[in-house]
């Protein structure tokens, strides 16, 4: 780019002009303290709850403990250069984050600030972190779908959009891979992804991005990282940046998804914030307001009806159903679920994906445990062909497990217990799903209506894998035109099924795997 | 360094009651409190007294007795009683909050406000009572005007009251106007 000094000197001169300051009266305070990103200020007595506060050097404070002679803050970002006496001033602001759609496609930190090397963002709003979910009144109900392209997940636990469901696991077992793919799957559908990043290293961030930009899922999506390197408070308040970039989607009558990876670090940042104010500490050390922590955010997921759309937008749009689906992701230790945290986020979503560390080193990946992972609204919202036919499928795996423990001290079974053992195993196997490899609504209800219809029988266990794959191949080559309607529509009736079942019987006889 | 205010706070409260009770027989004796105060503030806050104060083998009673010593004549006998409860409490040192927190609930109870303006030039005495006027009716209570120059400033004024700020110097203007182009 050519530069052109003229051009330069009119931009300043015009952000001159348009300069305005308005005198007004603001409160001061002195600074009385200052440890572990803590401050307390002496003064400012008409500070706000979450008011921004601030300090030399453009830095800012958030005020979190108004008591009767101080108030106590967290700072946001580096505080080497600040002192005690500094004076700190009230802003009459609560913290902000710029909002639009010209985040798509960045990397920013948890004040919105962009950290990806790509200049300035061009966002023409800011808005509040911290917002009231939409009431009774201005909500609809969840019905239609979030595809993740994950066979398991879409067929046995599906997530509707406007929906909450919890992905819970020990480390090591695919949490943050159920997630990406399920981004990756929301590209061409229109539905804006945010990931936010609490907590984890910025060399994870940085492959994340990397591979969200190979499959061509970064247009649609914005990552908000608050890395391990960062303050406390800023990986405390990371999920409701992001959830508030996400809000604008949804208030403007759009579909968008967020991940929060994950809230066990979020409520760990906010428990040292809290104690280091000197909140009193409850179960876990954690201060009595975490529930409240991770309810207040995730009741922000959710399905607004026109109405509310068309009010937000001032009447700009209308007629048209916004949400914000939410993938909030936990962290257990050792596989326990009833620790404090946990059992909050389990009690306040709508369902979890229960993901388990022995299922994963046992190669079967996704590691989604089928009896423990339900989705409490994702059912009303489900296509209709993977409704259908996803059904037997979970069935057969419910089956199959209650069997499997019992059959192992068994030496002699009846033909109709083998049988349900083999369909079984078949199935485990075919809900086996690479990462990066999302499939479309037709190619998971082939996979399945082979499962239902016994074409897998007669088919060797180790070879499920290999013949789903040929399968899929060949019905891409051999029969786009069936594909492309069931994607179309979703349907499933007696047509589409002949249709199907006549397709697998041409590959059974000619394929090869 | 610790925060005596949650401390002080029923001293200044219970003084002044006293002093308000006392003003009803003698005017003079709201103002004879805040000097006792203060002048017991500059007494504990000197260093030889503080050596005395800090030091854990002179008995409290032996404490209060210096301290009245030095003023002398200058406390009321309720003023030295003052000074020997709080010796009993073990809370001399607490005397120059007390002493702050009392101008401050007098001066509420008053109405009064102290404002401090701050300017790039001298301001004439039309000014001073324009800004007064002006202070008073935003502020809704009576002020007290003190007045310094600071040639920093470049033009403009800042005016300090109580914890308000109105800081419309062009310095501060040409430090938001730095930040936003720097944005």
């Amino acid at each position: 780019m050519q530069l052109n000094p003229s051009e330069i000197s009119e931009l300043i001169k015009s952000r001159i002009e348009n300069f305005e300051t308005n005198v007004e009266a603001r409160t001061e305070g002195t600074v009385v303290s200052l440890s572990d990103g803590i401050l307390r200020v002496h003064g400012l007595a008409d500070a706000m709850q979450g008011e921004m506060i601030e300090l030399p050097g453009n830095t800012y404070a958030v005020a979190l403990n108004l008591e009767r002679d101080s108030v106590g803050a967290v700072i946001l970002g580096s505080y080497g250069h600040l002192s005690e006496g500094d004076t700190a001033k009230c802003t009459g602001r609560i913290l902000e984050v710029p909002i639009g759609e010209a985040l798509l496609g960045r990397v920013v930190d948890a004040l919105g600030n962009p950290i990806d090397g790509k200049g300035p963002i061009d966002a023409v709003q800011n808005a509040p972190i911290e917002k009231i979910a939409p009431g009774v009144i201005e909500r609809k109900s969840v019905d239609q779908p979030v595809q993740t392209g994950l066979k398991a997940i879409d067929a046995m636990v599906p997530i509707g959009r406007g929906q909450r469901e919890l992905i819970i696991g020990d480390r090591q077992t695919g949490k943050t891979a159920v997630a990406i793919d399920a981004i990756i799957n929301q590209t061409g559908t229109g539905v804006k992804c945010i990931y936010v990043a609490v907590g984890q290293k910025a060399s994870t961030v940085a492959n994340i991005v990397r591979k969200l930009e190979e499959h061509g899922a970064m247009a649609h999506t914005i990552i908000v990282a608050a890395t391990a390197a960062e303050s406390a408070a800023m990986q405390y308040i990371a999920p409701y940046a992001g959830c508030t970039m996400g809000e604008f989607f949804r208030d403007r009558g759009e579909d968008a998804l967020i991940v929060y990876d994950d809230l066990t670090k979020q409520a760990w940042a906010y428990r040292q914030v809290s104690l280091l104010l000197r909140r009193p500490p409850g179960r876990e050390a954690y201060p009595g307001d975490v529930f409240y922590l991770h309810s207040r955010l995730l009741e922000r997921a959710s399905r607004v009806n026109a109405d509310y759309v068309e009010k937000c937008t001032h009447g700009d749009v209308k007629g048209k159903t916004g949400s914000l689906t939410a993938l909030p992701i936990i962290e257990t230790q050792d596989g326990d679920v009833s620790a404090f945290v946990p059992t909050n986020v389990i009690s306040i979503t709508d369902g979890q994906i229960f993901l388990e560390s022995d299922l994963f080193n046992a190669g079967i990946r996704p590691a989604i445990n089928a009896g423990l992972s339900v989705s409490r609204v994702g059912g009303a919202a489900q296509t209709a062909i993977i409704k259908k036919l996803g059904g037997g499928v979970r069935l057969a795996l419910a089956q199959y497990r209650e069997l499997a423990a019992f059959a192992q001290f068994a030496s002699d079974l009846d033909d109709a217990t083998r049988a349900q053992l083999e369909l079984g195993e078949r199935v485990t196997e075919l809900m086996k799903q690479a990462q990066y490899s999302p499939l479309s609504i037709a190619e998971m209800a082939f996979s399945l209506f082979a499962a239902n219809e016994g074409f897998l029988n007669d088919v060797e266990v180790k070879k499920v894998v290999a013949f789903e794959e040929a399968m899929l191949a060949h019905m891409k080559s051999n029969h786009a035109d069936l594909i492309e309607q069931i994607n179309a529509s979703g349907d499933y009736n007696a047509d589409i099924a002949a249709q199907m079942k006549s397709a697998l019987e041409s590959f059974k006889a000619n394929g090869v795997y | 360094m610790a925060d005596f205010s949650t401390t002080a706070r029923p001293y200044a409260h219970a003084i002044y009651e006293l002093a308000a009770q006392q003003a009803k027989s003698d005017s003079t004796s709201l103002q004879s409190w805040a000097d006792a105060l203060a002048n017991l503030a500059t007494v504990v806050s000197n260093a030889q007294v503080k050596a005395v104060l800090d030091n854990p083998d002179i008995g409290q009673q032996r404490k209060a007795q210096c301290v009245v010593q030095i003023l002398g004549d200058n406390l009321t006998q309720p003023q030295q009683n003052l000074v020997r409860l709080m010796a009993e409490n073990a809370r001399l040192k607490i005397i120059p909050v007390v002493a702050e927190q009392y101008a401050k609930i007098q001066a509420q109870a008053e109405n009064k406000i102290e404002a401090e303006v701050i300017s790039a030039f001298d301001l004439t005495a039309e000014q001073c009572s324009d800004l007064t006027h002006t202070l008073k009716n935003k502020l809704g209570c009576d002020i007290t005007l003190s007045t310094s120059v600071d040639k920093s400033l470049i033009g403009g004024v800042v005016i300090k009251a109580g914890d308000t700020i109105i800081d419309a110097s062009m310095k501060s203007q040409l430090e938001t106007l730095a930040l936003s182009l720097g944005r």
